[in-house]
């Protein structure tokens, strides 16, 4: 076990490596950079102004010289300064962080809450009303589009009831402290969370029915059943602990998700968030914050299939490593 | 496992419980509510914070380095400038003044004053060295942001930037008896000397004539008495020139440098030496700009080489930033120390910053404002959605907002006027079609593809009133713009046809050809089906379809036109310009500037567009203008197409709508008179 966790480390190093050319490459090819975006359509900038900016951005390198420029000081923890904040990316990072995990944790956490009970419950009820209800209610999910299902719900709950704000972390006109302040920002958080939810919680649940189903027709389950034992005992030990172990590695997939956020859903409510700064320095073409951003990402994506294959180990017992 | 399930059990009931508080506690968040601390107790307004609603800030709370118009916004609440602009776009006094005077060598002194007794939001007071230090920062080697004070022809700032100095500077400022020959030979030291005492004597001999000029000494006045009226009175009666010049000399102990530079009537002394002495060296570092020179603790003098239009509102519409605070660890060359207090900003305009949190920004009212402390104690600026400004408002989230405006909007404004209000000012920018005409040279196939431009019904139909098709390709809410321009090519096929049939084109088998070649042209566009000038391009194509010529447009996304635009990959574009300050259009017209896209090299518009640049006189200034815009219309290489207005909005609910400034204009809103603002 402990050969194979060293092992998966340092295969990691590799494909960080690899990762960070890769990222680096689109990075730079992204037409327009950053200095063209902020300095267009303004009449008072002459082209030595932009010359001195690039050189200061250090833009005026080629893409080589950049990524070994960028390389050699990540390896000993900098990740440069933004240039849309004029900050530390790793600063940005950890400052933005909080909404973000938020979102998407409580998010995260209602989804497998949602998934799991009436995944197995369309499961068992295969081909029945239920099962269809369930099912075409979680593709429809699936298949909403973002803004538009958030705009429903603000035109509904914000506008038309007025019980929900709009936008925004919190109410701008008052002055909350403490809990005031948290069930505040609670408020303001209940329709990303509810777009959030009902948009991911489909693909949750049509993978906890599909493992639930496969569960259901093993031959201990049928075992169990044939030993005489009650319906709820068959599904609630035999069947519903098997189905768990495809699930916690599923968890273990959904880390680096806690952190990229949910870059549409962000942007919607205006919160700022690490998925809503991503998508914007994009646009800007802030690549020392992509770059830093979407390495931490790839680093949690890694570590999260590890953490899920270590689970597997842990939670299924005919797996060794 | 039994235990992981209630824990499970527990976390869910909690967050049920939190959820279900969070949803009944709305009441208590849309009560109308008061501040904790600082309300006044004369203030009777139901309401003690003013939001405005902007959108996604970058945190940059720093007037040298900020990129966003967002953050602009919450800068202009916290630093207060020199001059600014008026309603009208002229430039008025605010917290100082500006003046300017041509000096008989044809440079220009801009005299810059702050008011006295101003203080920032620190105690500290208000002097005439943060406005030099502004002016240091922005000429910085180093400097990165959006300032283009670096670039002015200001005297020195070459020297300054590029860190060398005139070979008579370092002469003359090692002295005569100097050993050290880094920069300049021992031979050319003593031929500087010897050739000194020629040029002192026709220096001193140019104030003398200054003097007398000026009308400070009669006719015919003697050197003494000359020299009496430039503050040097005890010199012999029967002195020379070159009694005079010793005398300055000695008055600054020898240092010929400083006393020439200080002393000067209408001429350099070193004009007065050979030109060789005038070579730029490059040396370790030059400490100071010249022309930069503080008169007293609230004025200082900024002397320009050359006219500039804009010379007054480039050193005077300037934020007053405080130096003891930025510039405490500040060094030529080194700006980090500037930029790690972006997020901290201290000023001295009417609000002061508290803090950065939750995606907005906290203000407090600045007691020591100059124009008296504002009226409304906090100020939030809350960032928020553009598709929501308008329902915020309504809704009584926010109070003050700039929705981009479309018709859909007002009307959605119009009807619910009880409840906001609003102003549409003219945007300070607009929307042009243009051509390559070095991938199109022919000029009769540039002027047969205007006329294919029918402009009104496109812009009529996306803007209504909130638009307007203009004539000339400049930003109309420049004083300079000839508002009597009339259409230089109107939509017309039969014109358009014999303009490509001059060219040489044919009509062969329902086909416009040249030498085999169909007419066909490819247009950059970004956004085609949301763009006010899409249906221009849609009826273009049609046209030209039925003429046998060929409209290949190019849906592309932004950063790829304007890739595509400077790279001169096509033969038109649909673009437009913003934030127009100034007349000058060297930049996108002149055969050097380094926007002129469209690729039109020609010396008499260079001439003209020089002439605009250097021409102080309003009226004459508005005339060249009018011709210059005229030859690039003639050009066909500019279709000017619209100009939109911008919408402000306010809560009629909160806000009290009688202490909005009376007149809201491209320059003038409500920030401008913001200490008068009051809440409802």
């Amino acid at each position: 076990m402990k050969q194979y966790i060293i092992k998966r480390l340092l295969i990691s190093i590799l494909v960080l490596f690899g990762v960070s050319i890769l990222l680096y490459s689109i990075a730079q090819m992204v037409p327009g950079d950053y200095v063209t975006n902020i300095t267009n359509g303004n009449p008072n900038i002459t082209p030595e102004m932009v010359e001195q900016m690039r050189e200061a951005y250090g833009l005026d390198t080629g893409p080589v010289e950049g990524y070994f420029n960028w390389l050699g000081r990540a390896i000993r923890g900098d990740f440069g300064t933004s240039f849309v904040y004029q900050r530390p990316v790793t600063e940005i990072i950890i400052d933005y962080m909080p909404p973000t995990l938020a979102l998407a944790g409580i998010a995260m956490v209602l989804e497998l809450l949602i998934a799991i009970p009436l995944g197995i419950l369309a499961a068992r009820k295969q081909y029945s009303v239920t099962d269809y209800t369930i099912v075409a209610i979680a593709i429809m999910g699936i298949s909403l589009p973002t803004f538009f299902f958030a705009a429903v719900l603000k035109r509904i709950f914000a506008i038309g009831l007025g019980v929900l704000p709009i936008s925004g972390m919190v109410t701008a006109r008052v002055d909350y402290e403490g809990f005031a302040l948290f069930l505040d920002l609670a408020r303001h958080f209940v329709l990303p969370i509810t777009v959030f939810v009902i948009t991911g919680v489909g693909s949750y649940l049509r993978y906890v029915r599909t493992n639930m189903l496969e569960v259901l027709s093993a031959d201990y389950v049928r075992t169990a059943r044939a030993k005489g034992l009650p319906e709820r005992k068959v599904i609630g030990k035999h069947a519903f602990r098997n189905t768990l172990i495809p699930i916690v590695t599923l968890v273990g997939g959904m880390i680096p998700g806690l952190f990229s956020g949910a870059v549409i859903t962000e942007g919607l409510f205006a919160i700022e968030g690490l998925g809503n700064i991503a998508l914007n320095a994009v646009y800007a073409g802030d690549i020392p914050y992509l770059m830093g951003f979407n390495m931490f990402i790839a680093a949690l994506t890694l570590i999260g299939t590890l953490v899920s294959d270590i689970l597997y180990a842990v939670v299924d017992p005919r797996v060794r490593y | 496992m039994k235990k992981m399930r209630q824990t499970l059990a527990l976390l869910l009931s909690v967050m049920m419980i939190a959820g279900l508080a969070a949803c009944g506690s709305n009441d208590g968040g849309d009560a109308n509510n008061t501040n904790g601390g600082g309300t006044d107790d004369n203030n009777s307004s139901t309401y003690d914070t003013l939001v405005i609603g902007t959108q996604a800030m970058n945190g940059v709370w720093s007037p040298f380095f900020y990129t966003s118009a967002y953050d602009a916004q919450v800068q202009d609440l916290i630093f207060t400038s020199v001059c600014r602009l008026d309603q009208n776009g002229e430039l008025i006094d605010w917290a100082g003044h500006v003046d300017v005077e041509e000096t008989a060598d044809g440079k220009y002194v801009y005299t810059v004053t702050v008011q006295e007794g101003m203080t920032f939001s620190d105690g500290e007071p208000v002097t005439i060295d943060d406005v030099i230090f502004y002016y240091y920062v922005c000429a910085d080697p180093s400097y990165d942001g959006m300032s283009t004070f670096g670039t002015l022809d200001i005297d020195g700032m070459d020297e300054y930037k590029n860190s060398a100095k005139f070979l008579y500077q370092l002469i003359a400022e090692a002295g005569q008896d100097n050993t050290d020959f880094t920069y300049f030979t021992q031979e050319q030291q003593t031929a500087f000397w010897e050739e000194l005492p020629a040029a002192g004597d026709q220096f001193a001999q140019s104030i003398v004539d200054y003097v007398i000029a000026n009308g400070d000494a009669p006719e015919g006045a003697t050197v003494a008495e000359a020299a009496a009226q430039w503050n040097y009175g005890d010199l012999a009666p029967e002195a020379t020139v070159t009694d005079f010049f010793n005398a300055m000399v000695a008055a600054y102990d020898g240092d010929v440098y400083t006393m020439a530079t200080t002393e000067i009537a209408d001429a350099s002394l070193f004009s007065f030496m050979d030109e060789k002495w005038s070579e730029m060296i490059e040396v370790a570092d030059v400490e100071t700009i010249r022309g930069i020179n503080k008169v007293d603790e609230y004025t200082v003098e900024v002397t320009f080489n050359s006219p500039n239009i804009s010379g007054a509102q480039q050193v005077a519409w300037i934020p007053i930033m405080p130096e003891h605070y930025y510039g405490a660890d500040w060094e030529k060359g080194d700006l980090s120390s500037i930029k790690a207090l972006n997020n901290a900003p201290i000023g001295s305009g009417p609000y002061v910053f508290e803090s950065y949190e939750n995606n907005m920004v906290t203000l407090n009212a600045n007691p020591d404002y100059f124009k008296g402390e504002p009226k409304i104690p906090t100020v939030r600026v809350q960032a928020v959605n553009e598709e929501d400004k308008v329902d915020l408002v309504l809704n009584g989230e926010i109070d003050i907002t700039d929705p981009s405006s479309s018709i859909e909007i007002m009307e959605q404004l119009d009807a619910s006027a009880d409840k906001a209000s609003y102003n549409l000012v003219d945007n300070p920018g607009y929307g042009y079609i243009g051509i390559n005409a070095e991938r199109i040279p022919d000029i009769n196939v540039r002027k047969g593809l205007m006329h294919l431009m029918n402009r009104a019904p496109a812009v009529a139909s996306y803007y209504g009133e909130l638009g307007e098709v203009i004539e000339r390709p400049m930003t109309p809410t420049l004083a300079e713009y000839p508002d009597d321009a009339e259409e230089f090519y109107g939509y017309d096929t039969a014109k358009a046809l014999e303009y490509f049939q001059a060219a040489g084109y044919e009509q062969v088998d329902g086909q416009l050809v040249k030498d085999g070649q169909q007419l066909s042209v490819t247009v950059g566009v970004g956004d085609l089906a949301t763009h006010p000038a899409g249906p221009i391009l849609t009826q273009m194509q049609q046209d030209m379809e039925e003429m046998g010529a060929q409209l290949v447009v190019q849906d592309m996304e932004f950063t790829n036109l304007s890739n595509s635009v400077s790279g001169g990959q096509l033969d038109m574009w649909v673009m437009a310009w913003g934030n127009a300050t100034d007349c000058d259009q060297t930049q996108m017209f002149g055969s050097e500037g380094g926007s002129n896209y469209q690729h039109y090299y020609s010396e008499e518009l260079d001439a003209i567009l020089e002439q605009i640049r250097t021409t102080v006189d309003f009226e004459a200034r508005k005339e060249l203008v009018a011709q210059s815009l005229d030859m690039i219309m003639d050009a066909a290489i500019y279709m000017p197409v619209y100009q939109r207005k911008n919408m402000e909005i306010y809560n009629a609910t909160t806000v009290n709508l009688d202490t909005l400034p009376a007149e809201t204009t491209t320059y003038w809103n409500y920030v401008a008179e913001i200490e008068n603002l009051e809440m409802q």
